[in-house]
């Protein structure tokens, strides 16, 4: 059976940390190359890879006979190289967000949906065998109904000056860091939810917003996520209330009870010993981005448009992010206004 | 036949639901209507159950609801287990409505779940508002002149899937999270274990057959030891179950935790591993009563193992 041929296009550590090394231990694909438009980077990682590398992704895709493109680069950059992998019938997974604006990611997954090519979009939360235990007590019905959910996603300051550049990076740490838990709010409630509150602040003078709140309402249950790009040592914490009981998790632990019968696991597993007044885990080895390029590599090559979040996931994840910079009046495509006022309420 | 349902979200009343759409039946149709409060969450409900709004502690309601289904029968599964306060009005008044709504829609059959401490020939437990309350339904149901057939089944601890209120997952979860079981876990408790399964393929054999009466629904009493090496088994973890002699736990673990507590290491002291615990065992000759073919005791225990690791929580 033949690999599919990789290029990744991109060559930050993302790329070499994870996608080519993901890529080239996975049975069904290879990496035949990457594309870096920075002479000394993209050197050094032919040096150390031992790939050819190209200027940009034109040059990769003219360059080789690729079934599958892996985007990550800079968010601005992703619309122009996803359709042109599309155009050439190539698989494409893409880092997040998708687009800097929701036009731009529904002209990618349309774009895909022509050409019948497999998509993913680059969230990792769900791929943490935490939140795939919970997503699984979830789907169960195991809470009861579901009262709320508070996502909280602290995070240390990007080091890549692009994050702060809002022409690149389509806005600050709602746009960077929302789209994971999204993803998975989507994966509990489906359907489209109405934003109702969103604000942004600017706590360390960055030329974007390194703090935002954002609140939705998924037919009825209220969801309220809050984001900081301030921390030195980040948490990301997901806590659903249901009329049964509750669970809280991150990528470490998860636990929860339900009538009163308490659960927990850490790297989604049970204790190896649990004596009542301590317990045991075993420790973990988990790789989430290998688990999720994986996944993806498994989709493209079984020819299956069904991944866990093709580009139609991207569209309405950044319908959530456009709309809530709207309605904090942060327009990152125009002038930013009055983005520490009092947010509006009520806004589809 | 129309069957009104009443407890449809409880343990018990899933498993039948489920097991009535799953098509385990031969005979007659049995067309279930679930019975639901209007808080009720119906998302664990088998696709397309029909349901009815009603209250056991509404007179009124039941009697709109047994003539909106047509219910030509009605199996009374709900109960307040844990709730104390709640017993009085949803367990007896509310058994009480439902009997007096049963009879004035000249129902045919009239099925009741109980308890095992409910039954004549087994000794209740006084300290335990729940089985009171069953005791006192038992002169609702039978003794009287009603003019529909009376069933009534006496499970004893029932273990098997869609036990969303876990009550269950105590002793299954302390087996999963240790590779050699620990303490409180070498206590004398004792079990009699049915599968759920066979509680409602009775319920169905009461709606279906001639079976007006009390029927026992026990398997074998078990001890402790059975019980855990068999959920050992079945569980993820591989645990083993060591066999600790009673006397080590008495004179050796006791005081050890004792001791741990005094000094502010463990959080409780020793007493725990003293305690005996019932749950469910009869006289002998009542074990393994039921009035229908029965599932194993090992496979009611797999079986509930399995629904906590699908579910997640294993």
């Amino acid at each position: 059976m033949t690999a599919l041929a990789v290029g990744v296009v991109g060559a930050g550590w993302m790329a070499t940390d994870y996608h080519v090394p993901a890529f080239s231990d996975h049975p069904r694909t290879t990496v035949v190359g990457f594309a870096e438009r920075d002479d000394d980077r993209r050197d050094a990682v032919a040096a150390e890879t031992g790939l050819p590398g190209y200027a940009d992704a034109s040059a990769l895709v003219r360059a080789h006979d690729l079934d599958v493109v892996s985007i990550c680069t800079p968010p601005s950059t992703h619309e122009p190289i996803f359709l042109e992998a599309v155009d050439h019938g190539c698989h494409v997974l893409c880092e997040k967000p998708l687009a800097t604006t929701v036009a731009s990611a529904r002209r990618m997954a349309d774009a895909a949906a022509e050409a019948g090519v497999v998509t993913q979009v680059g969230y990792l939360h769900r791929y943490y065998e935490n939140y795939r235990r919970a997503l699984r007590l979830l789907d169960e019905h195991l809470l009861g109904d579901i009262v709320e959910v508070t996502v909280a996603h602290h995070s240390t300051p990007p080091t890549q000056g692009w994050y702060y550049d809002p022409t690149l990076s389509g806005g600050g740490v709602a746009r960077d860091l929302l789209p994971h838990s999204l993803d998975v709010l989507f994966e509990v409630f489906g359907g489209d939810p109405t934003v109702t509150d969103a604000s942004v602040r600017h706590l360390r003078d960055r030329a974007v917003e390194d703090a935002a709140r954002v609140s939705l309402d998924f037919d009825g249950v209220p969801v309220t996520l809050s984001t900081t790009w301030t921390q030195t040592e980040g948490v990301s914490r997901f806590m659903v209330v249901g009329t049964e009981g509750w669970l809280e998790l991150d990528a470490e632990r998860l636990e929860g009870d339900v009538y009163g019968r308490p659960f927990a696991f850490e790297g989604g597993r049970l204790p190896i010993v649990d004596l009542g007044i301590a317990d045991l885990f075993p420790a973990s080895d988990e790789d989430a981005h290998t688990a999720r390029i994986h996944d993806f590599a498994d989709r493209a090559a079984a020819d299956d448009p069904d991944t866990a979040a093709p580009a139609s996931r991207g569209v309405a994840v950044a319908e959530v992010i456009d709309t809530a910079y709207e309605m904090a009046g942060a327009d990152w495509n125009g002038d930013e206004s009055d983005t520490d006022g009092p947010s509006a309420e009520g806004r589809q | 036949m129309n069957v009104l349902v009443t407890g449809a979200t409880g343990f018990i009343g899933l498993n039948c639901l489920h097991a009535l759409d799953g098509g385990r039946f031969d005979g007659e149709p049995i067309e279930p209507v679930a019975m639901v409060r209007p808080s009720t969450s119906t998302a664990r409900l088998p696709e397309g159950t029909e349901t009815v709004q009603a209250d056991l502690r509404d007179p009124d309601s039941l009697r709109a609801a047994m003539v909106e289904t047509d219910a030509e029968a009605v199996v009374h599964l709900g109960a307040a287990v844990y709730e104390t306060s709640e017993m009085a009005g949803t367990n007896t008044a509310g058994t009480e409505n439902l009997v007096d709504a049963a009879a004035a829609a000249d129902i045919d059959r009239f099925v009741f779940v109980s308890t095992v401490g409910a039954h004549p020939d087994v000794p209740a437990d006084p300290g335990s508002p729940y089985q009171q309350s069953k005791v006192e339904s038992e002169a609702l149901l039978f003794g009287q002149d009603h003019p529909f057939a009376v069933s009534a089944l006496y499970p004893t601890y029932i273990f098997g899937p869609r036990d969303y209120r876990l009550t269950r997952y105590d002793v299954v979860r302390v087996i999963a999270a240790n590779r050699v079981l620990v303490p409180p876990l070498y206590t004398h408790d004792e079990y009699n274990i049915v599968h759920v399964d066979d509680v409602v393929d009775s319920l169905v054999h009461c709606l279906t057959a001639d079976a007006a009466g009390r029927h026992l629904v026990t398997g074998p009493n078990l001890a402790n030891g059975q019980v855990l090496r068999t959920i050992a088994r079945h569980a993820p973890g591989n645990c083993t179950v060591l066999g600790v002699p009673y006397a080590f736990t008495r004179w050796g673990i006791k005081p050890a935790m004792d001791l741990l507590h005094r000094v502010g290491v463990s959080p409780v002291p020793g007493d725990g591993f003293l305690e005996r615990g019932d749950f469910g065992t009869v006289a002998p000759p009542l074990e393994s009563r039921a009035p229908v073919e029965q599932r194993s005791w090992e496979r009611a225990l797999a079986d509930t193992v399995a629904w906590y690791e699908r579910v997640g929580l294993l």
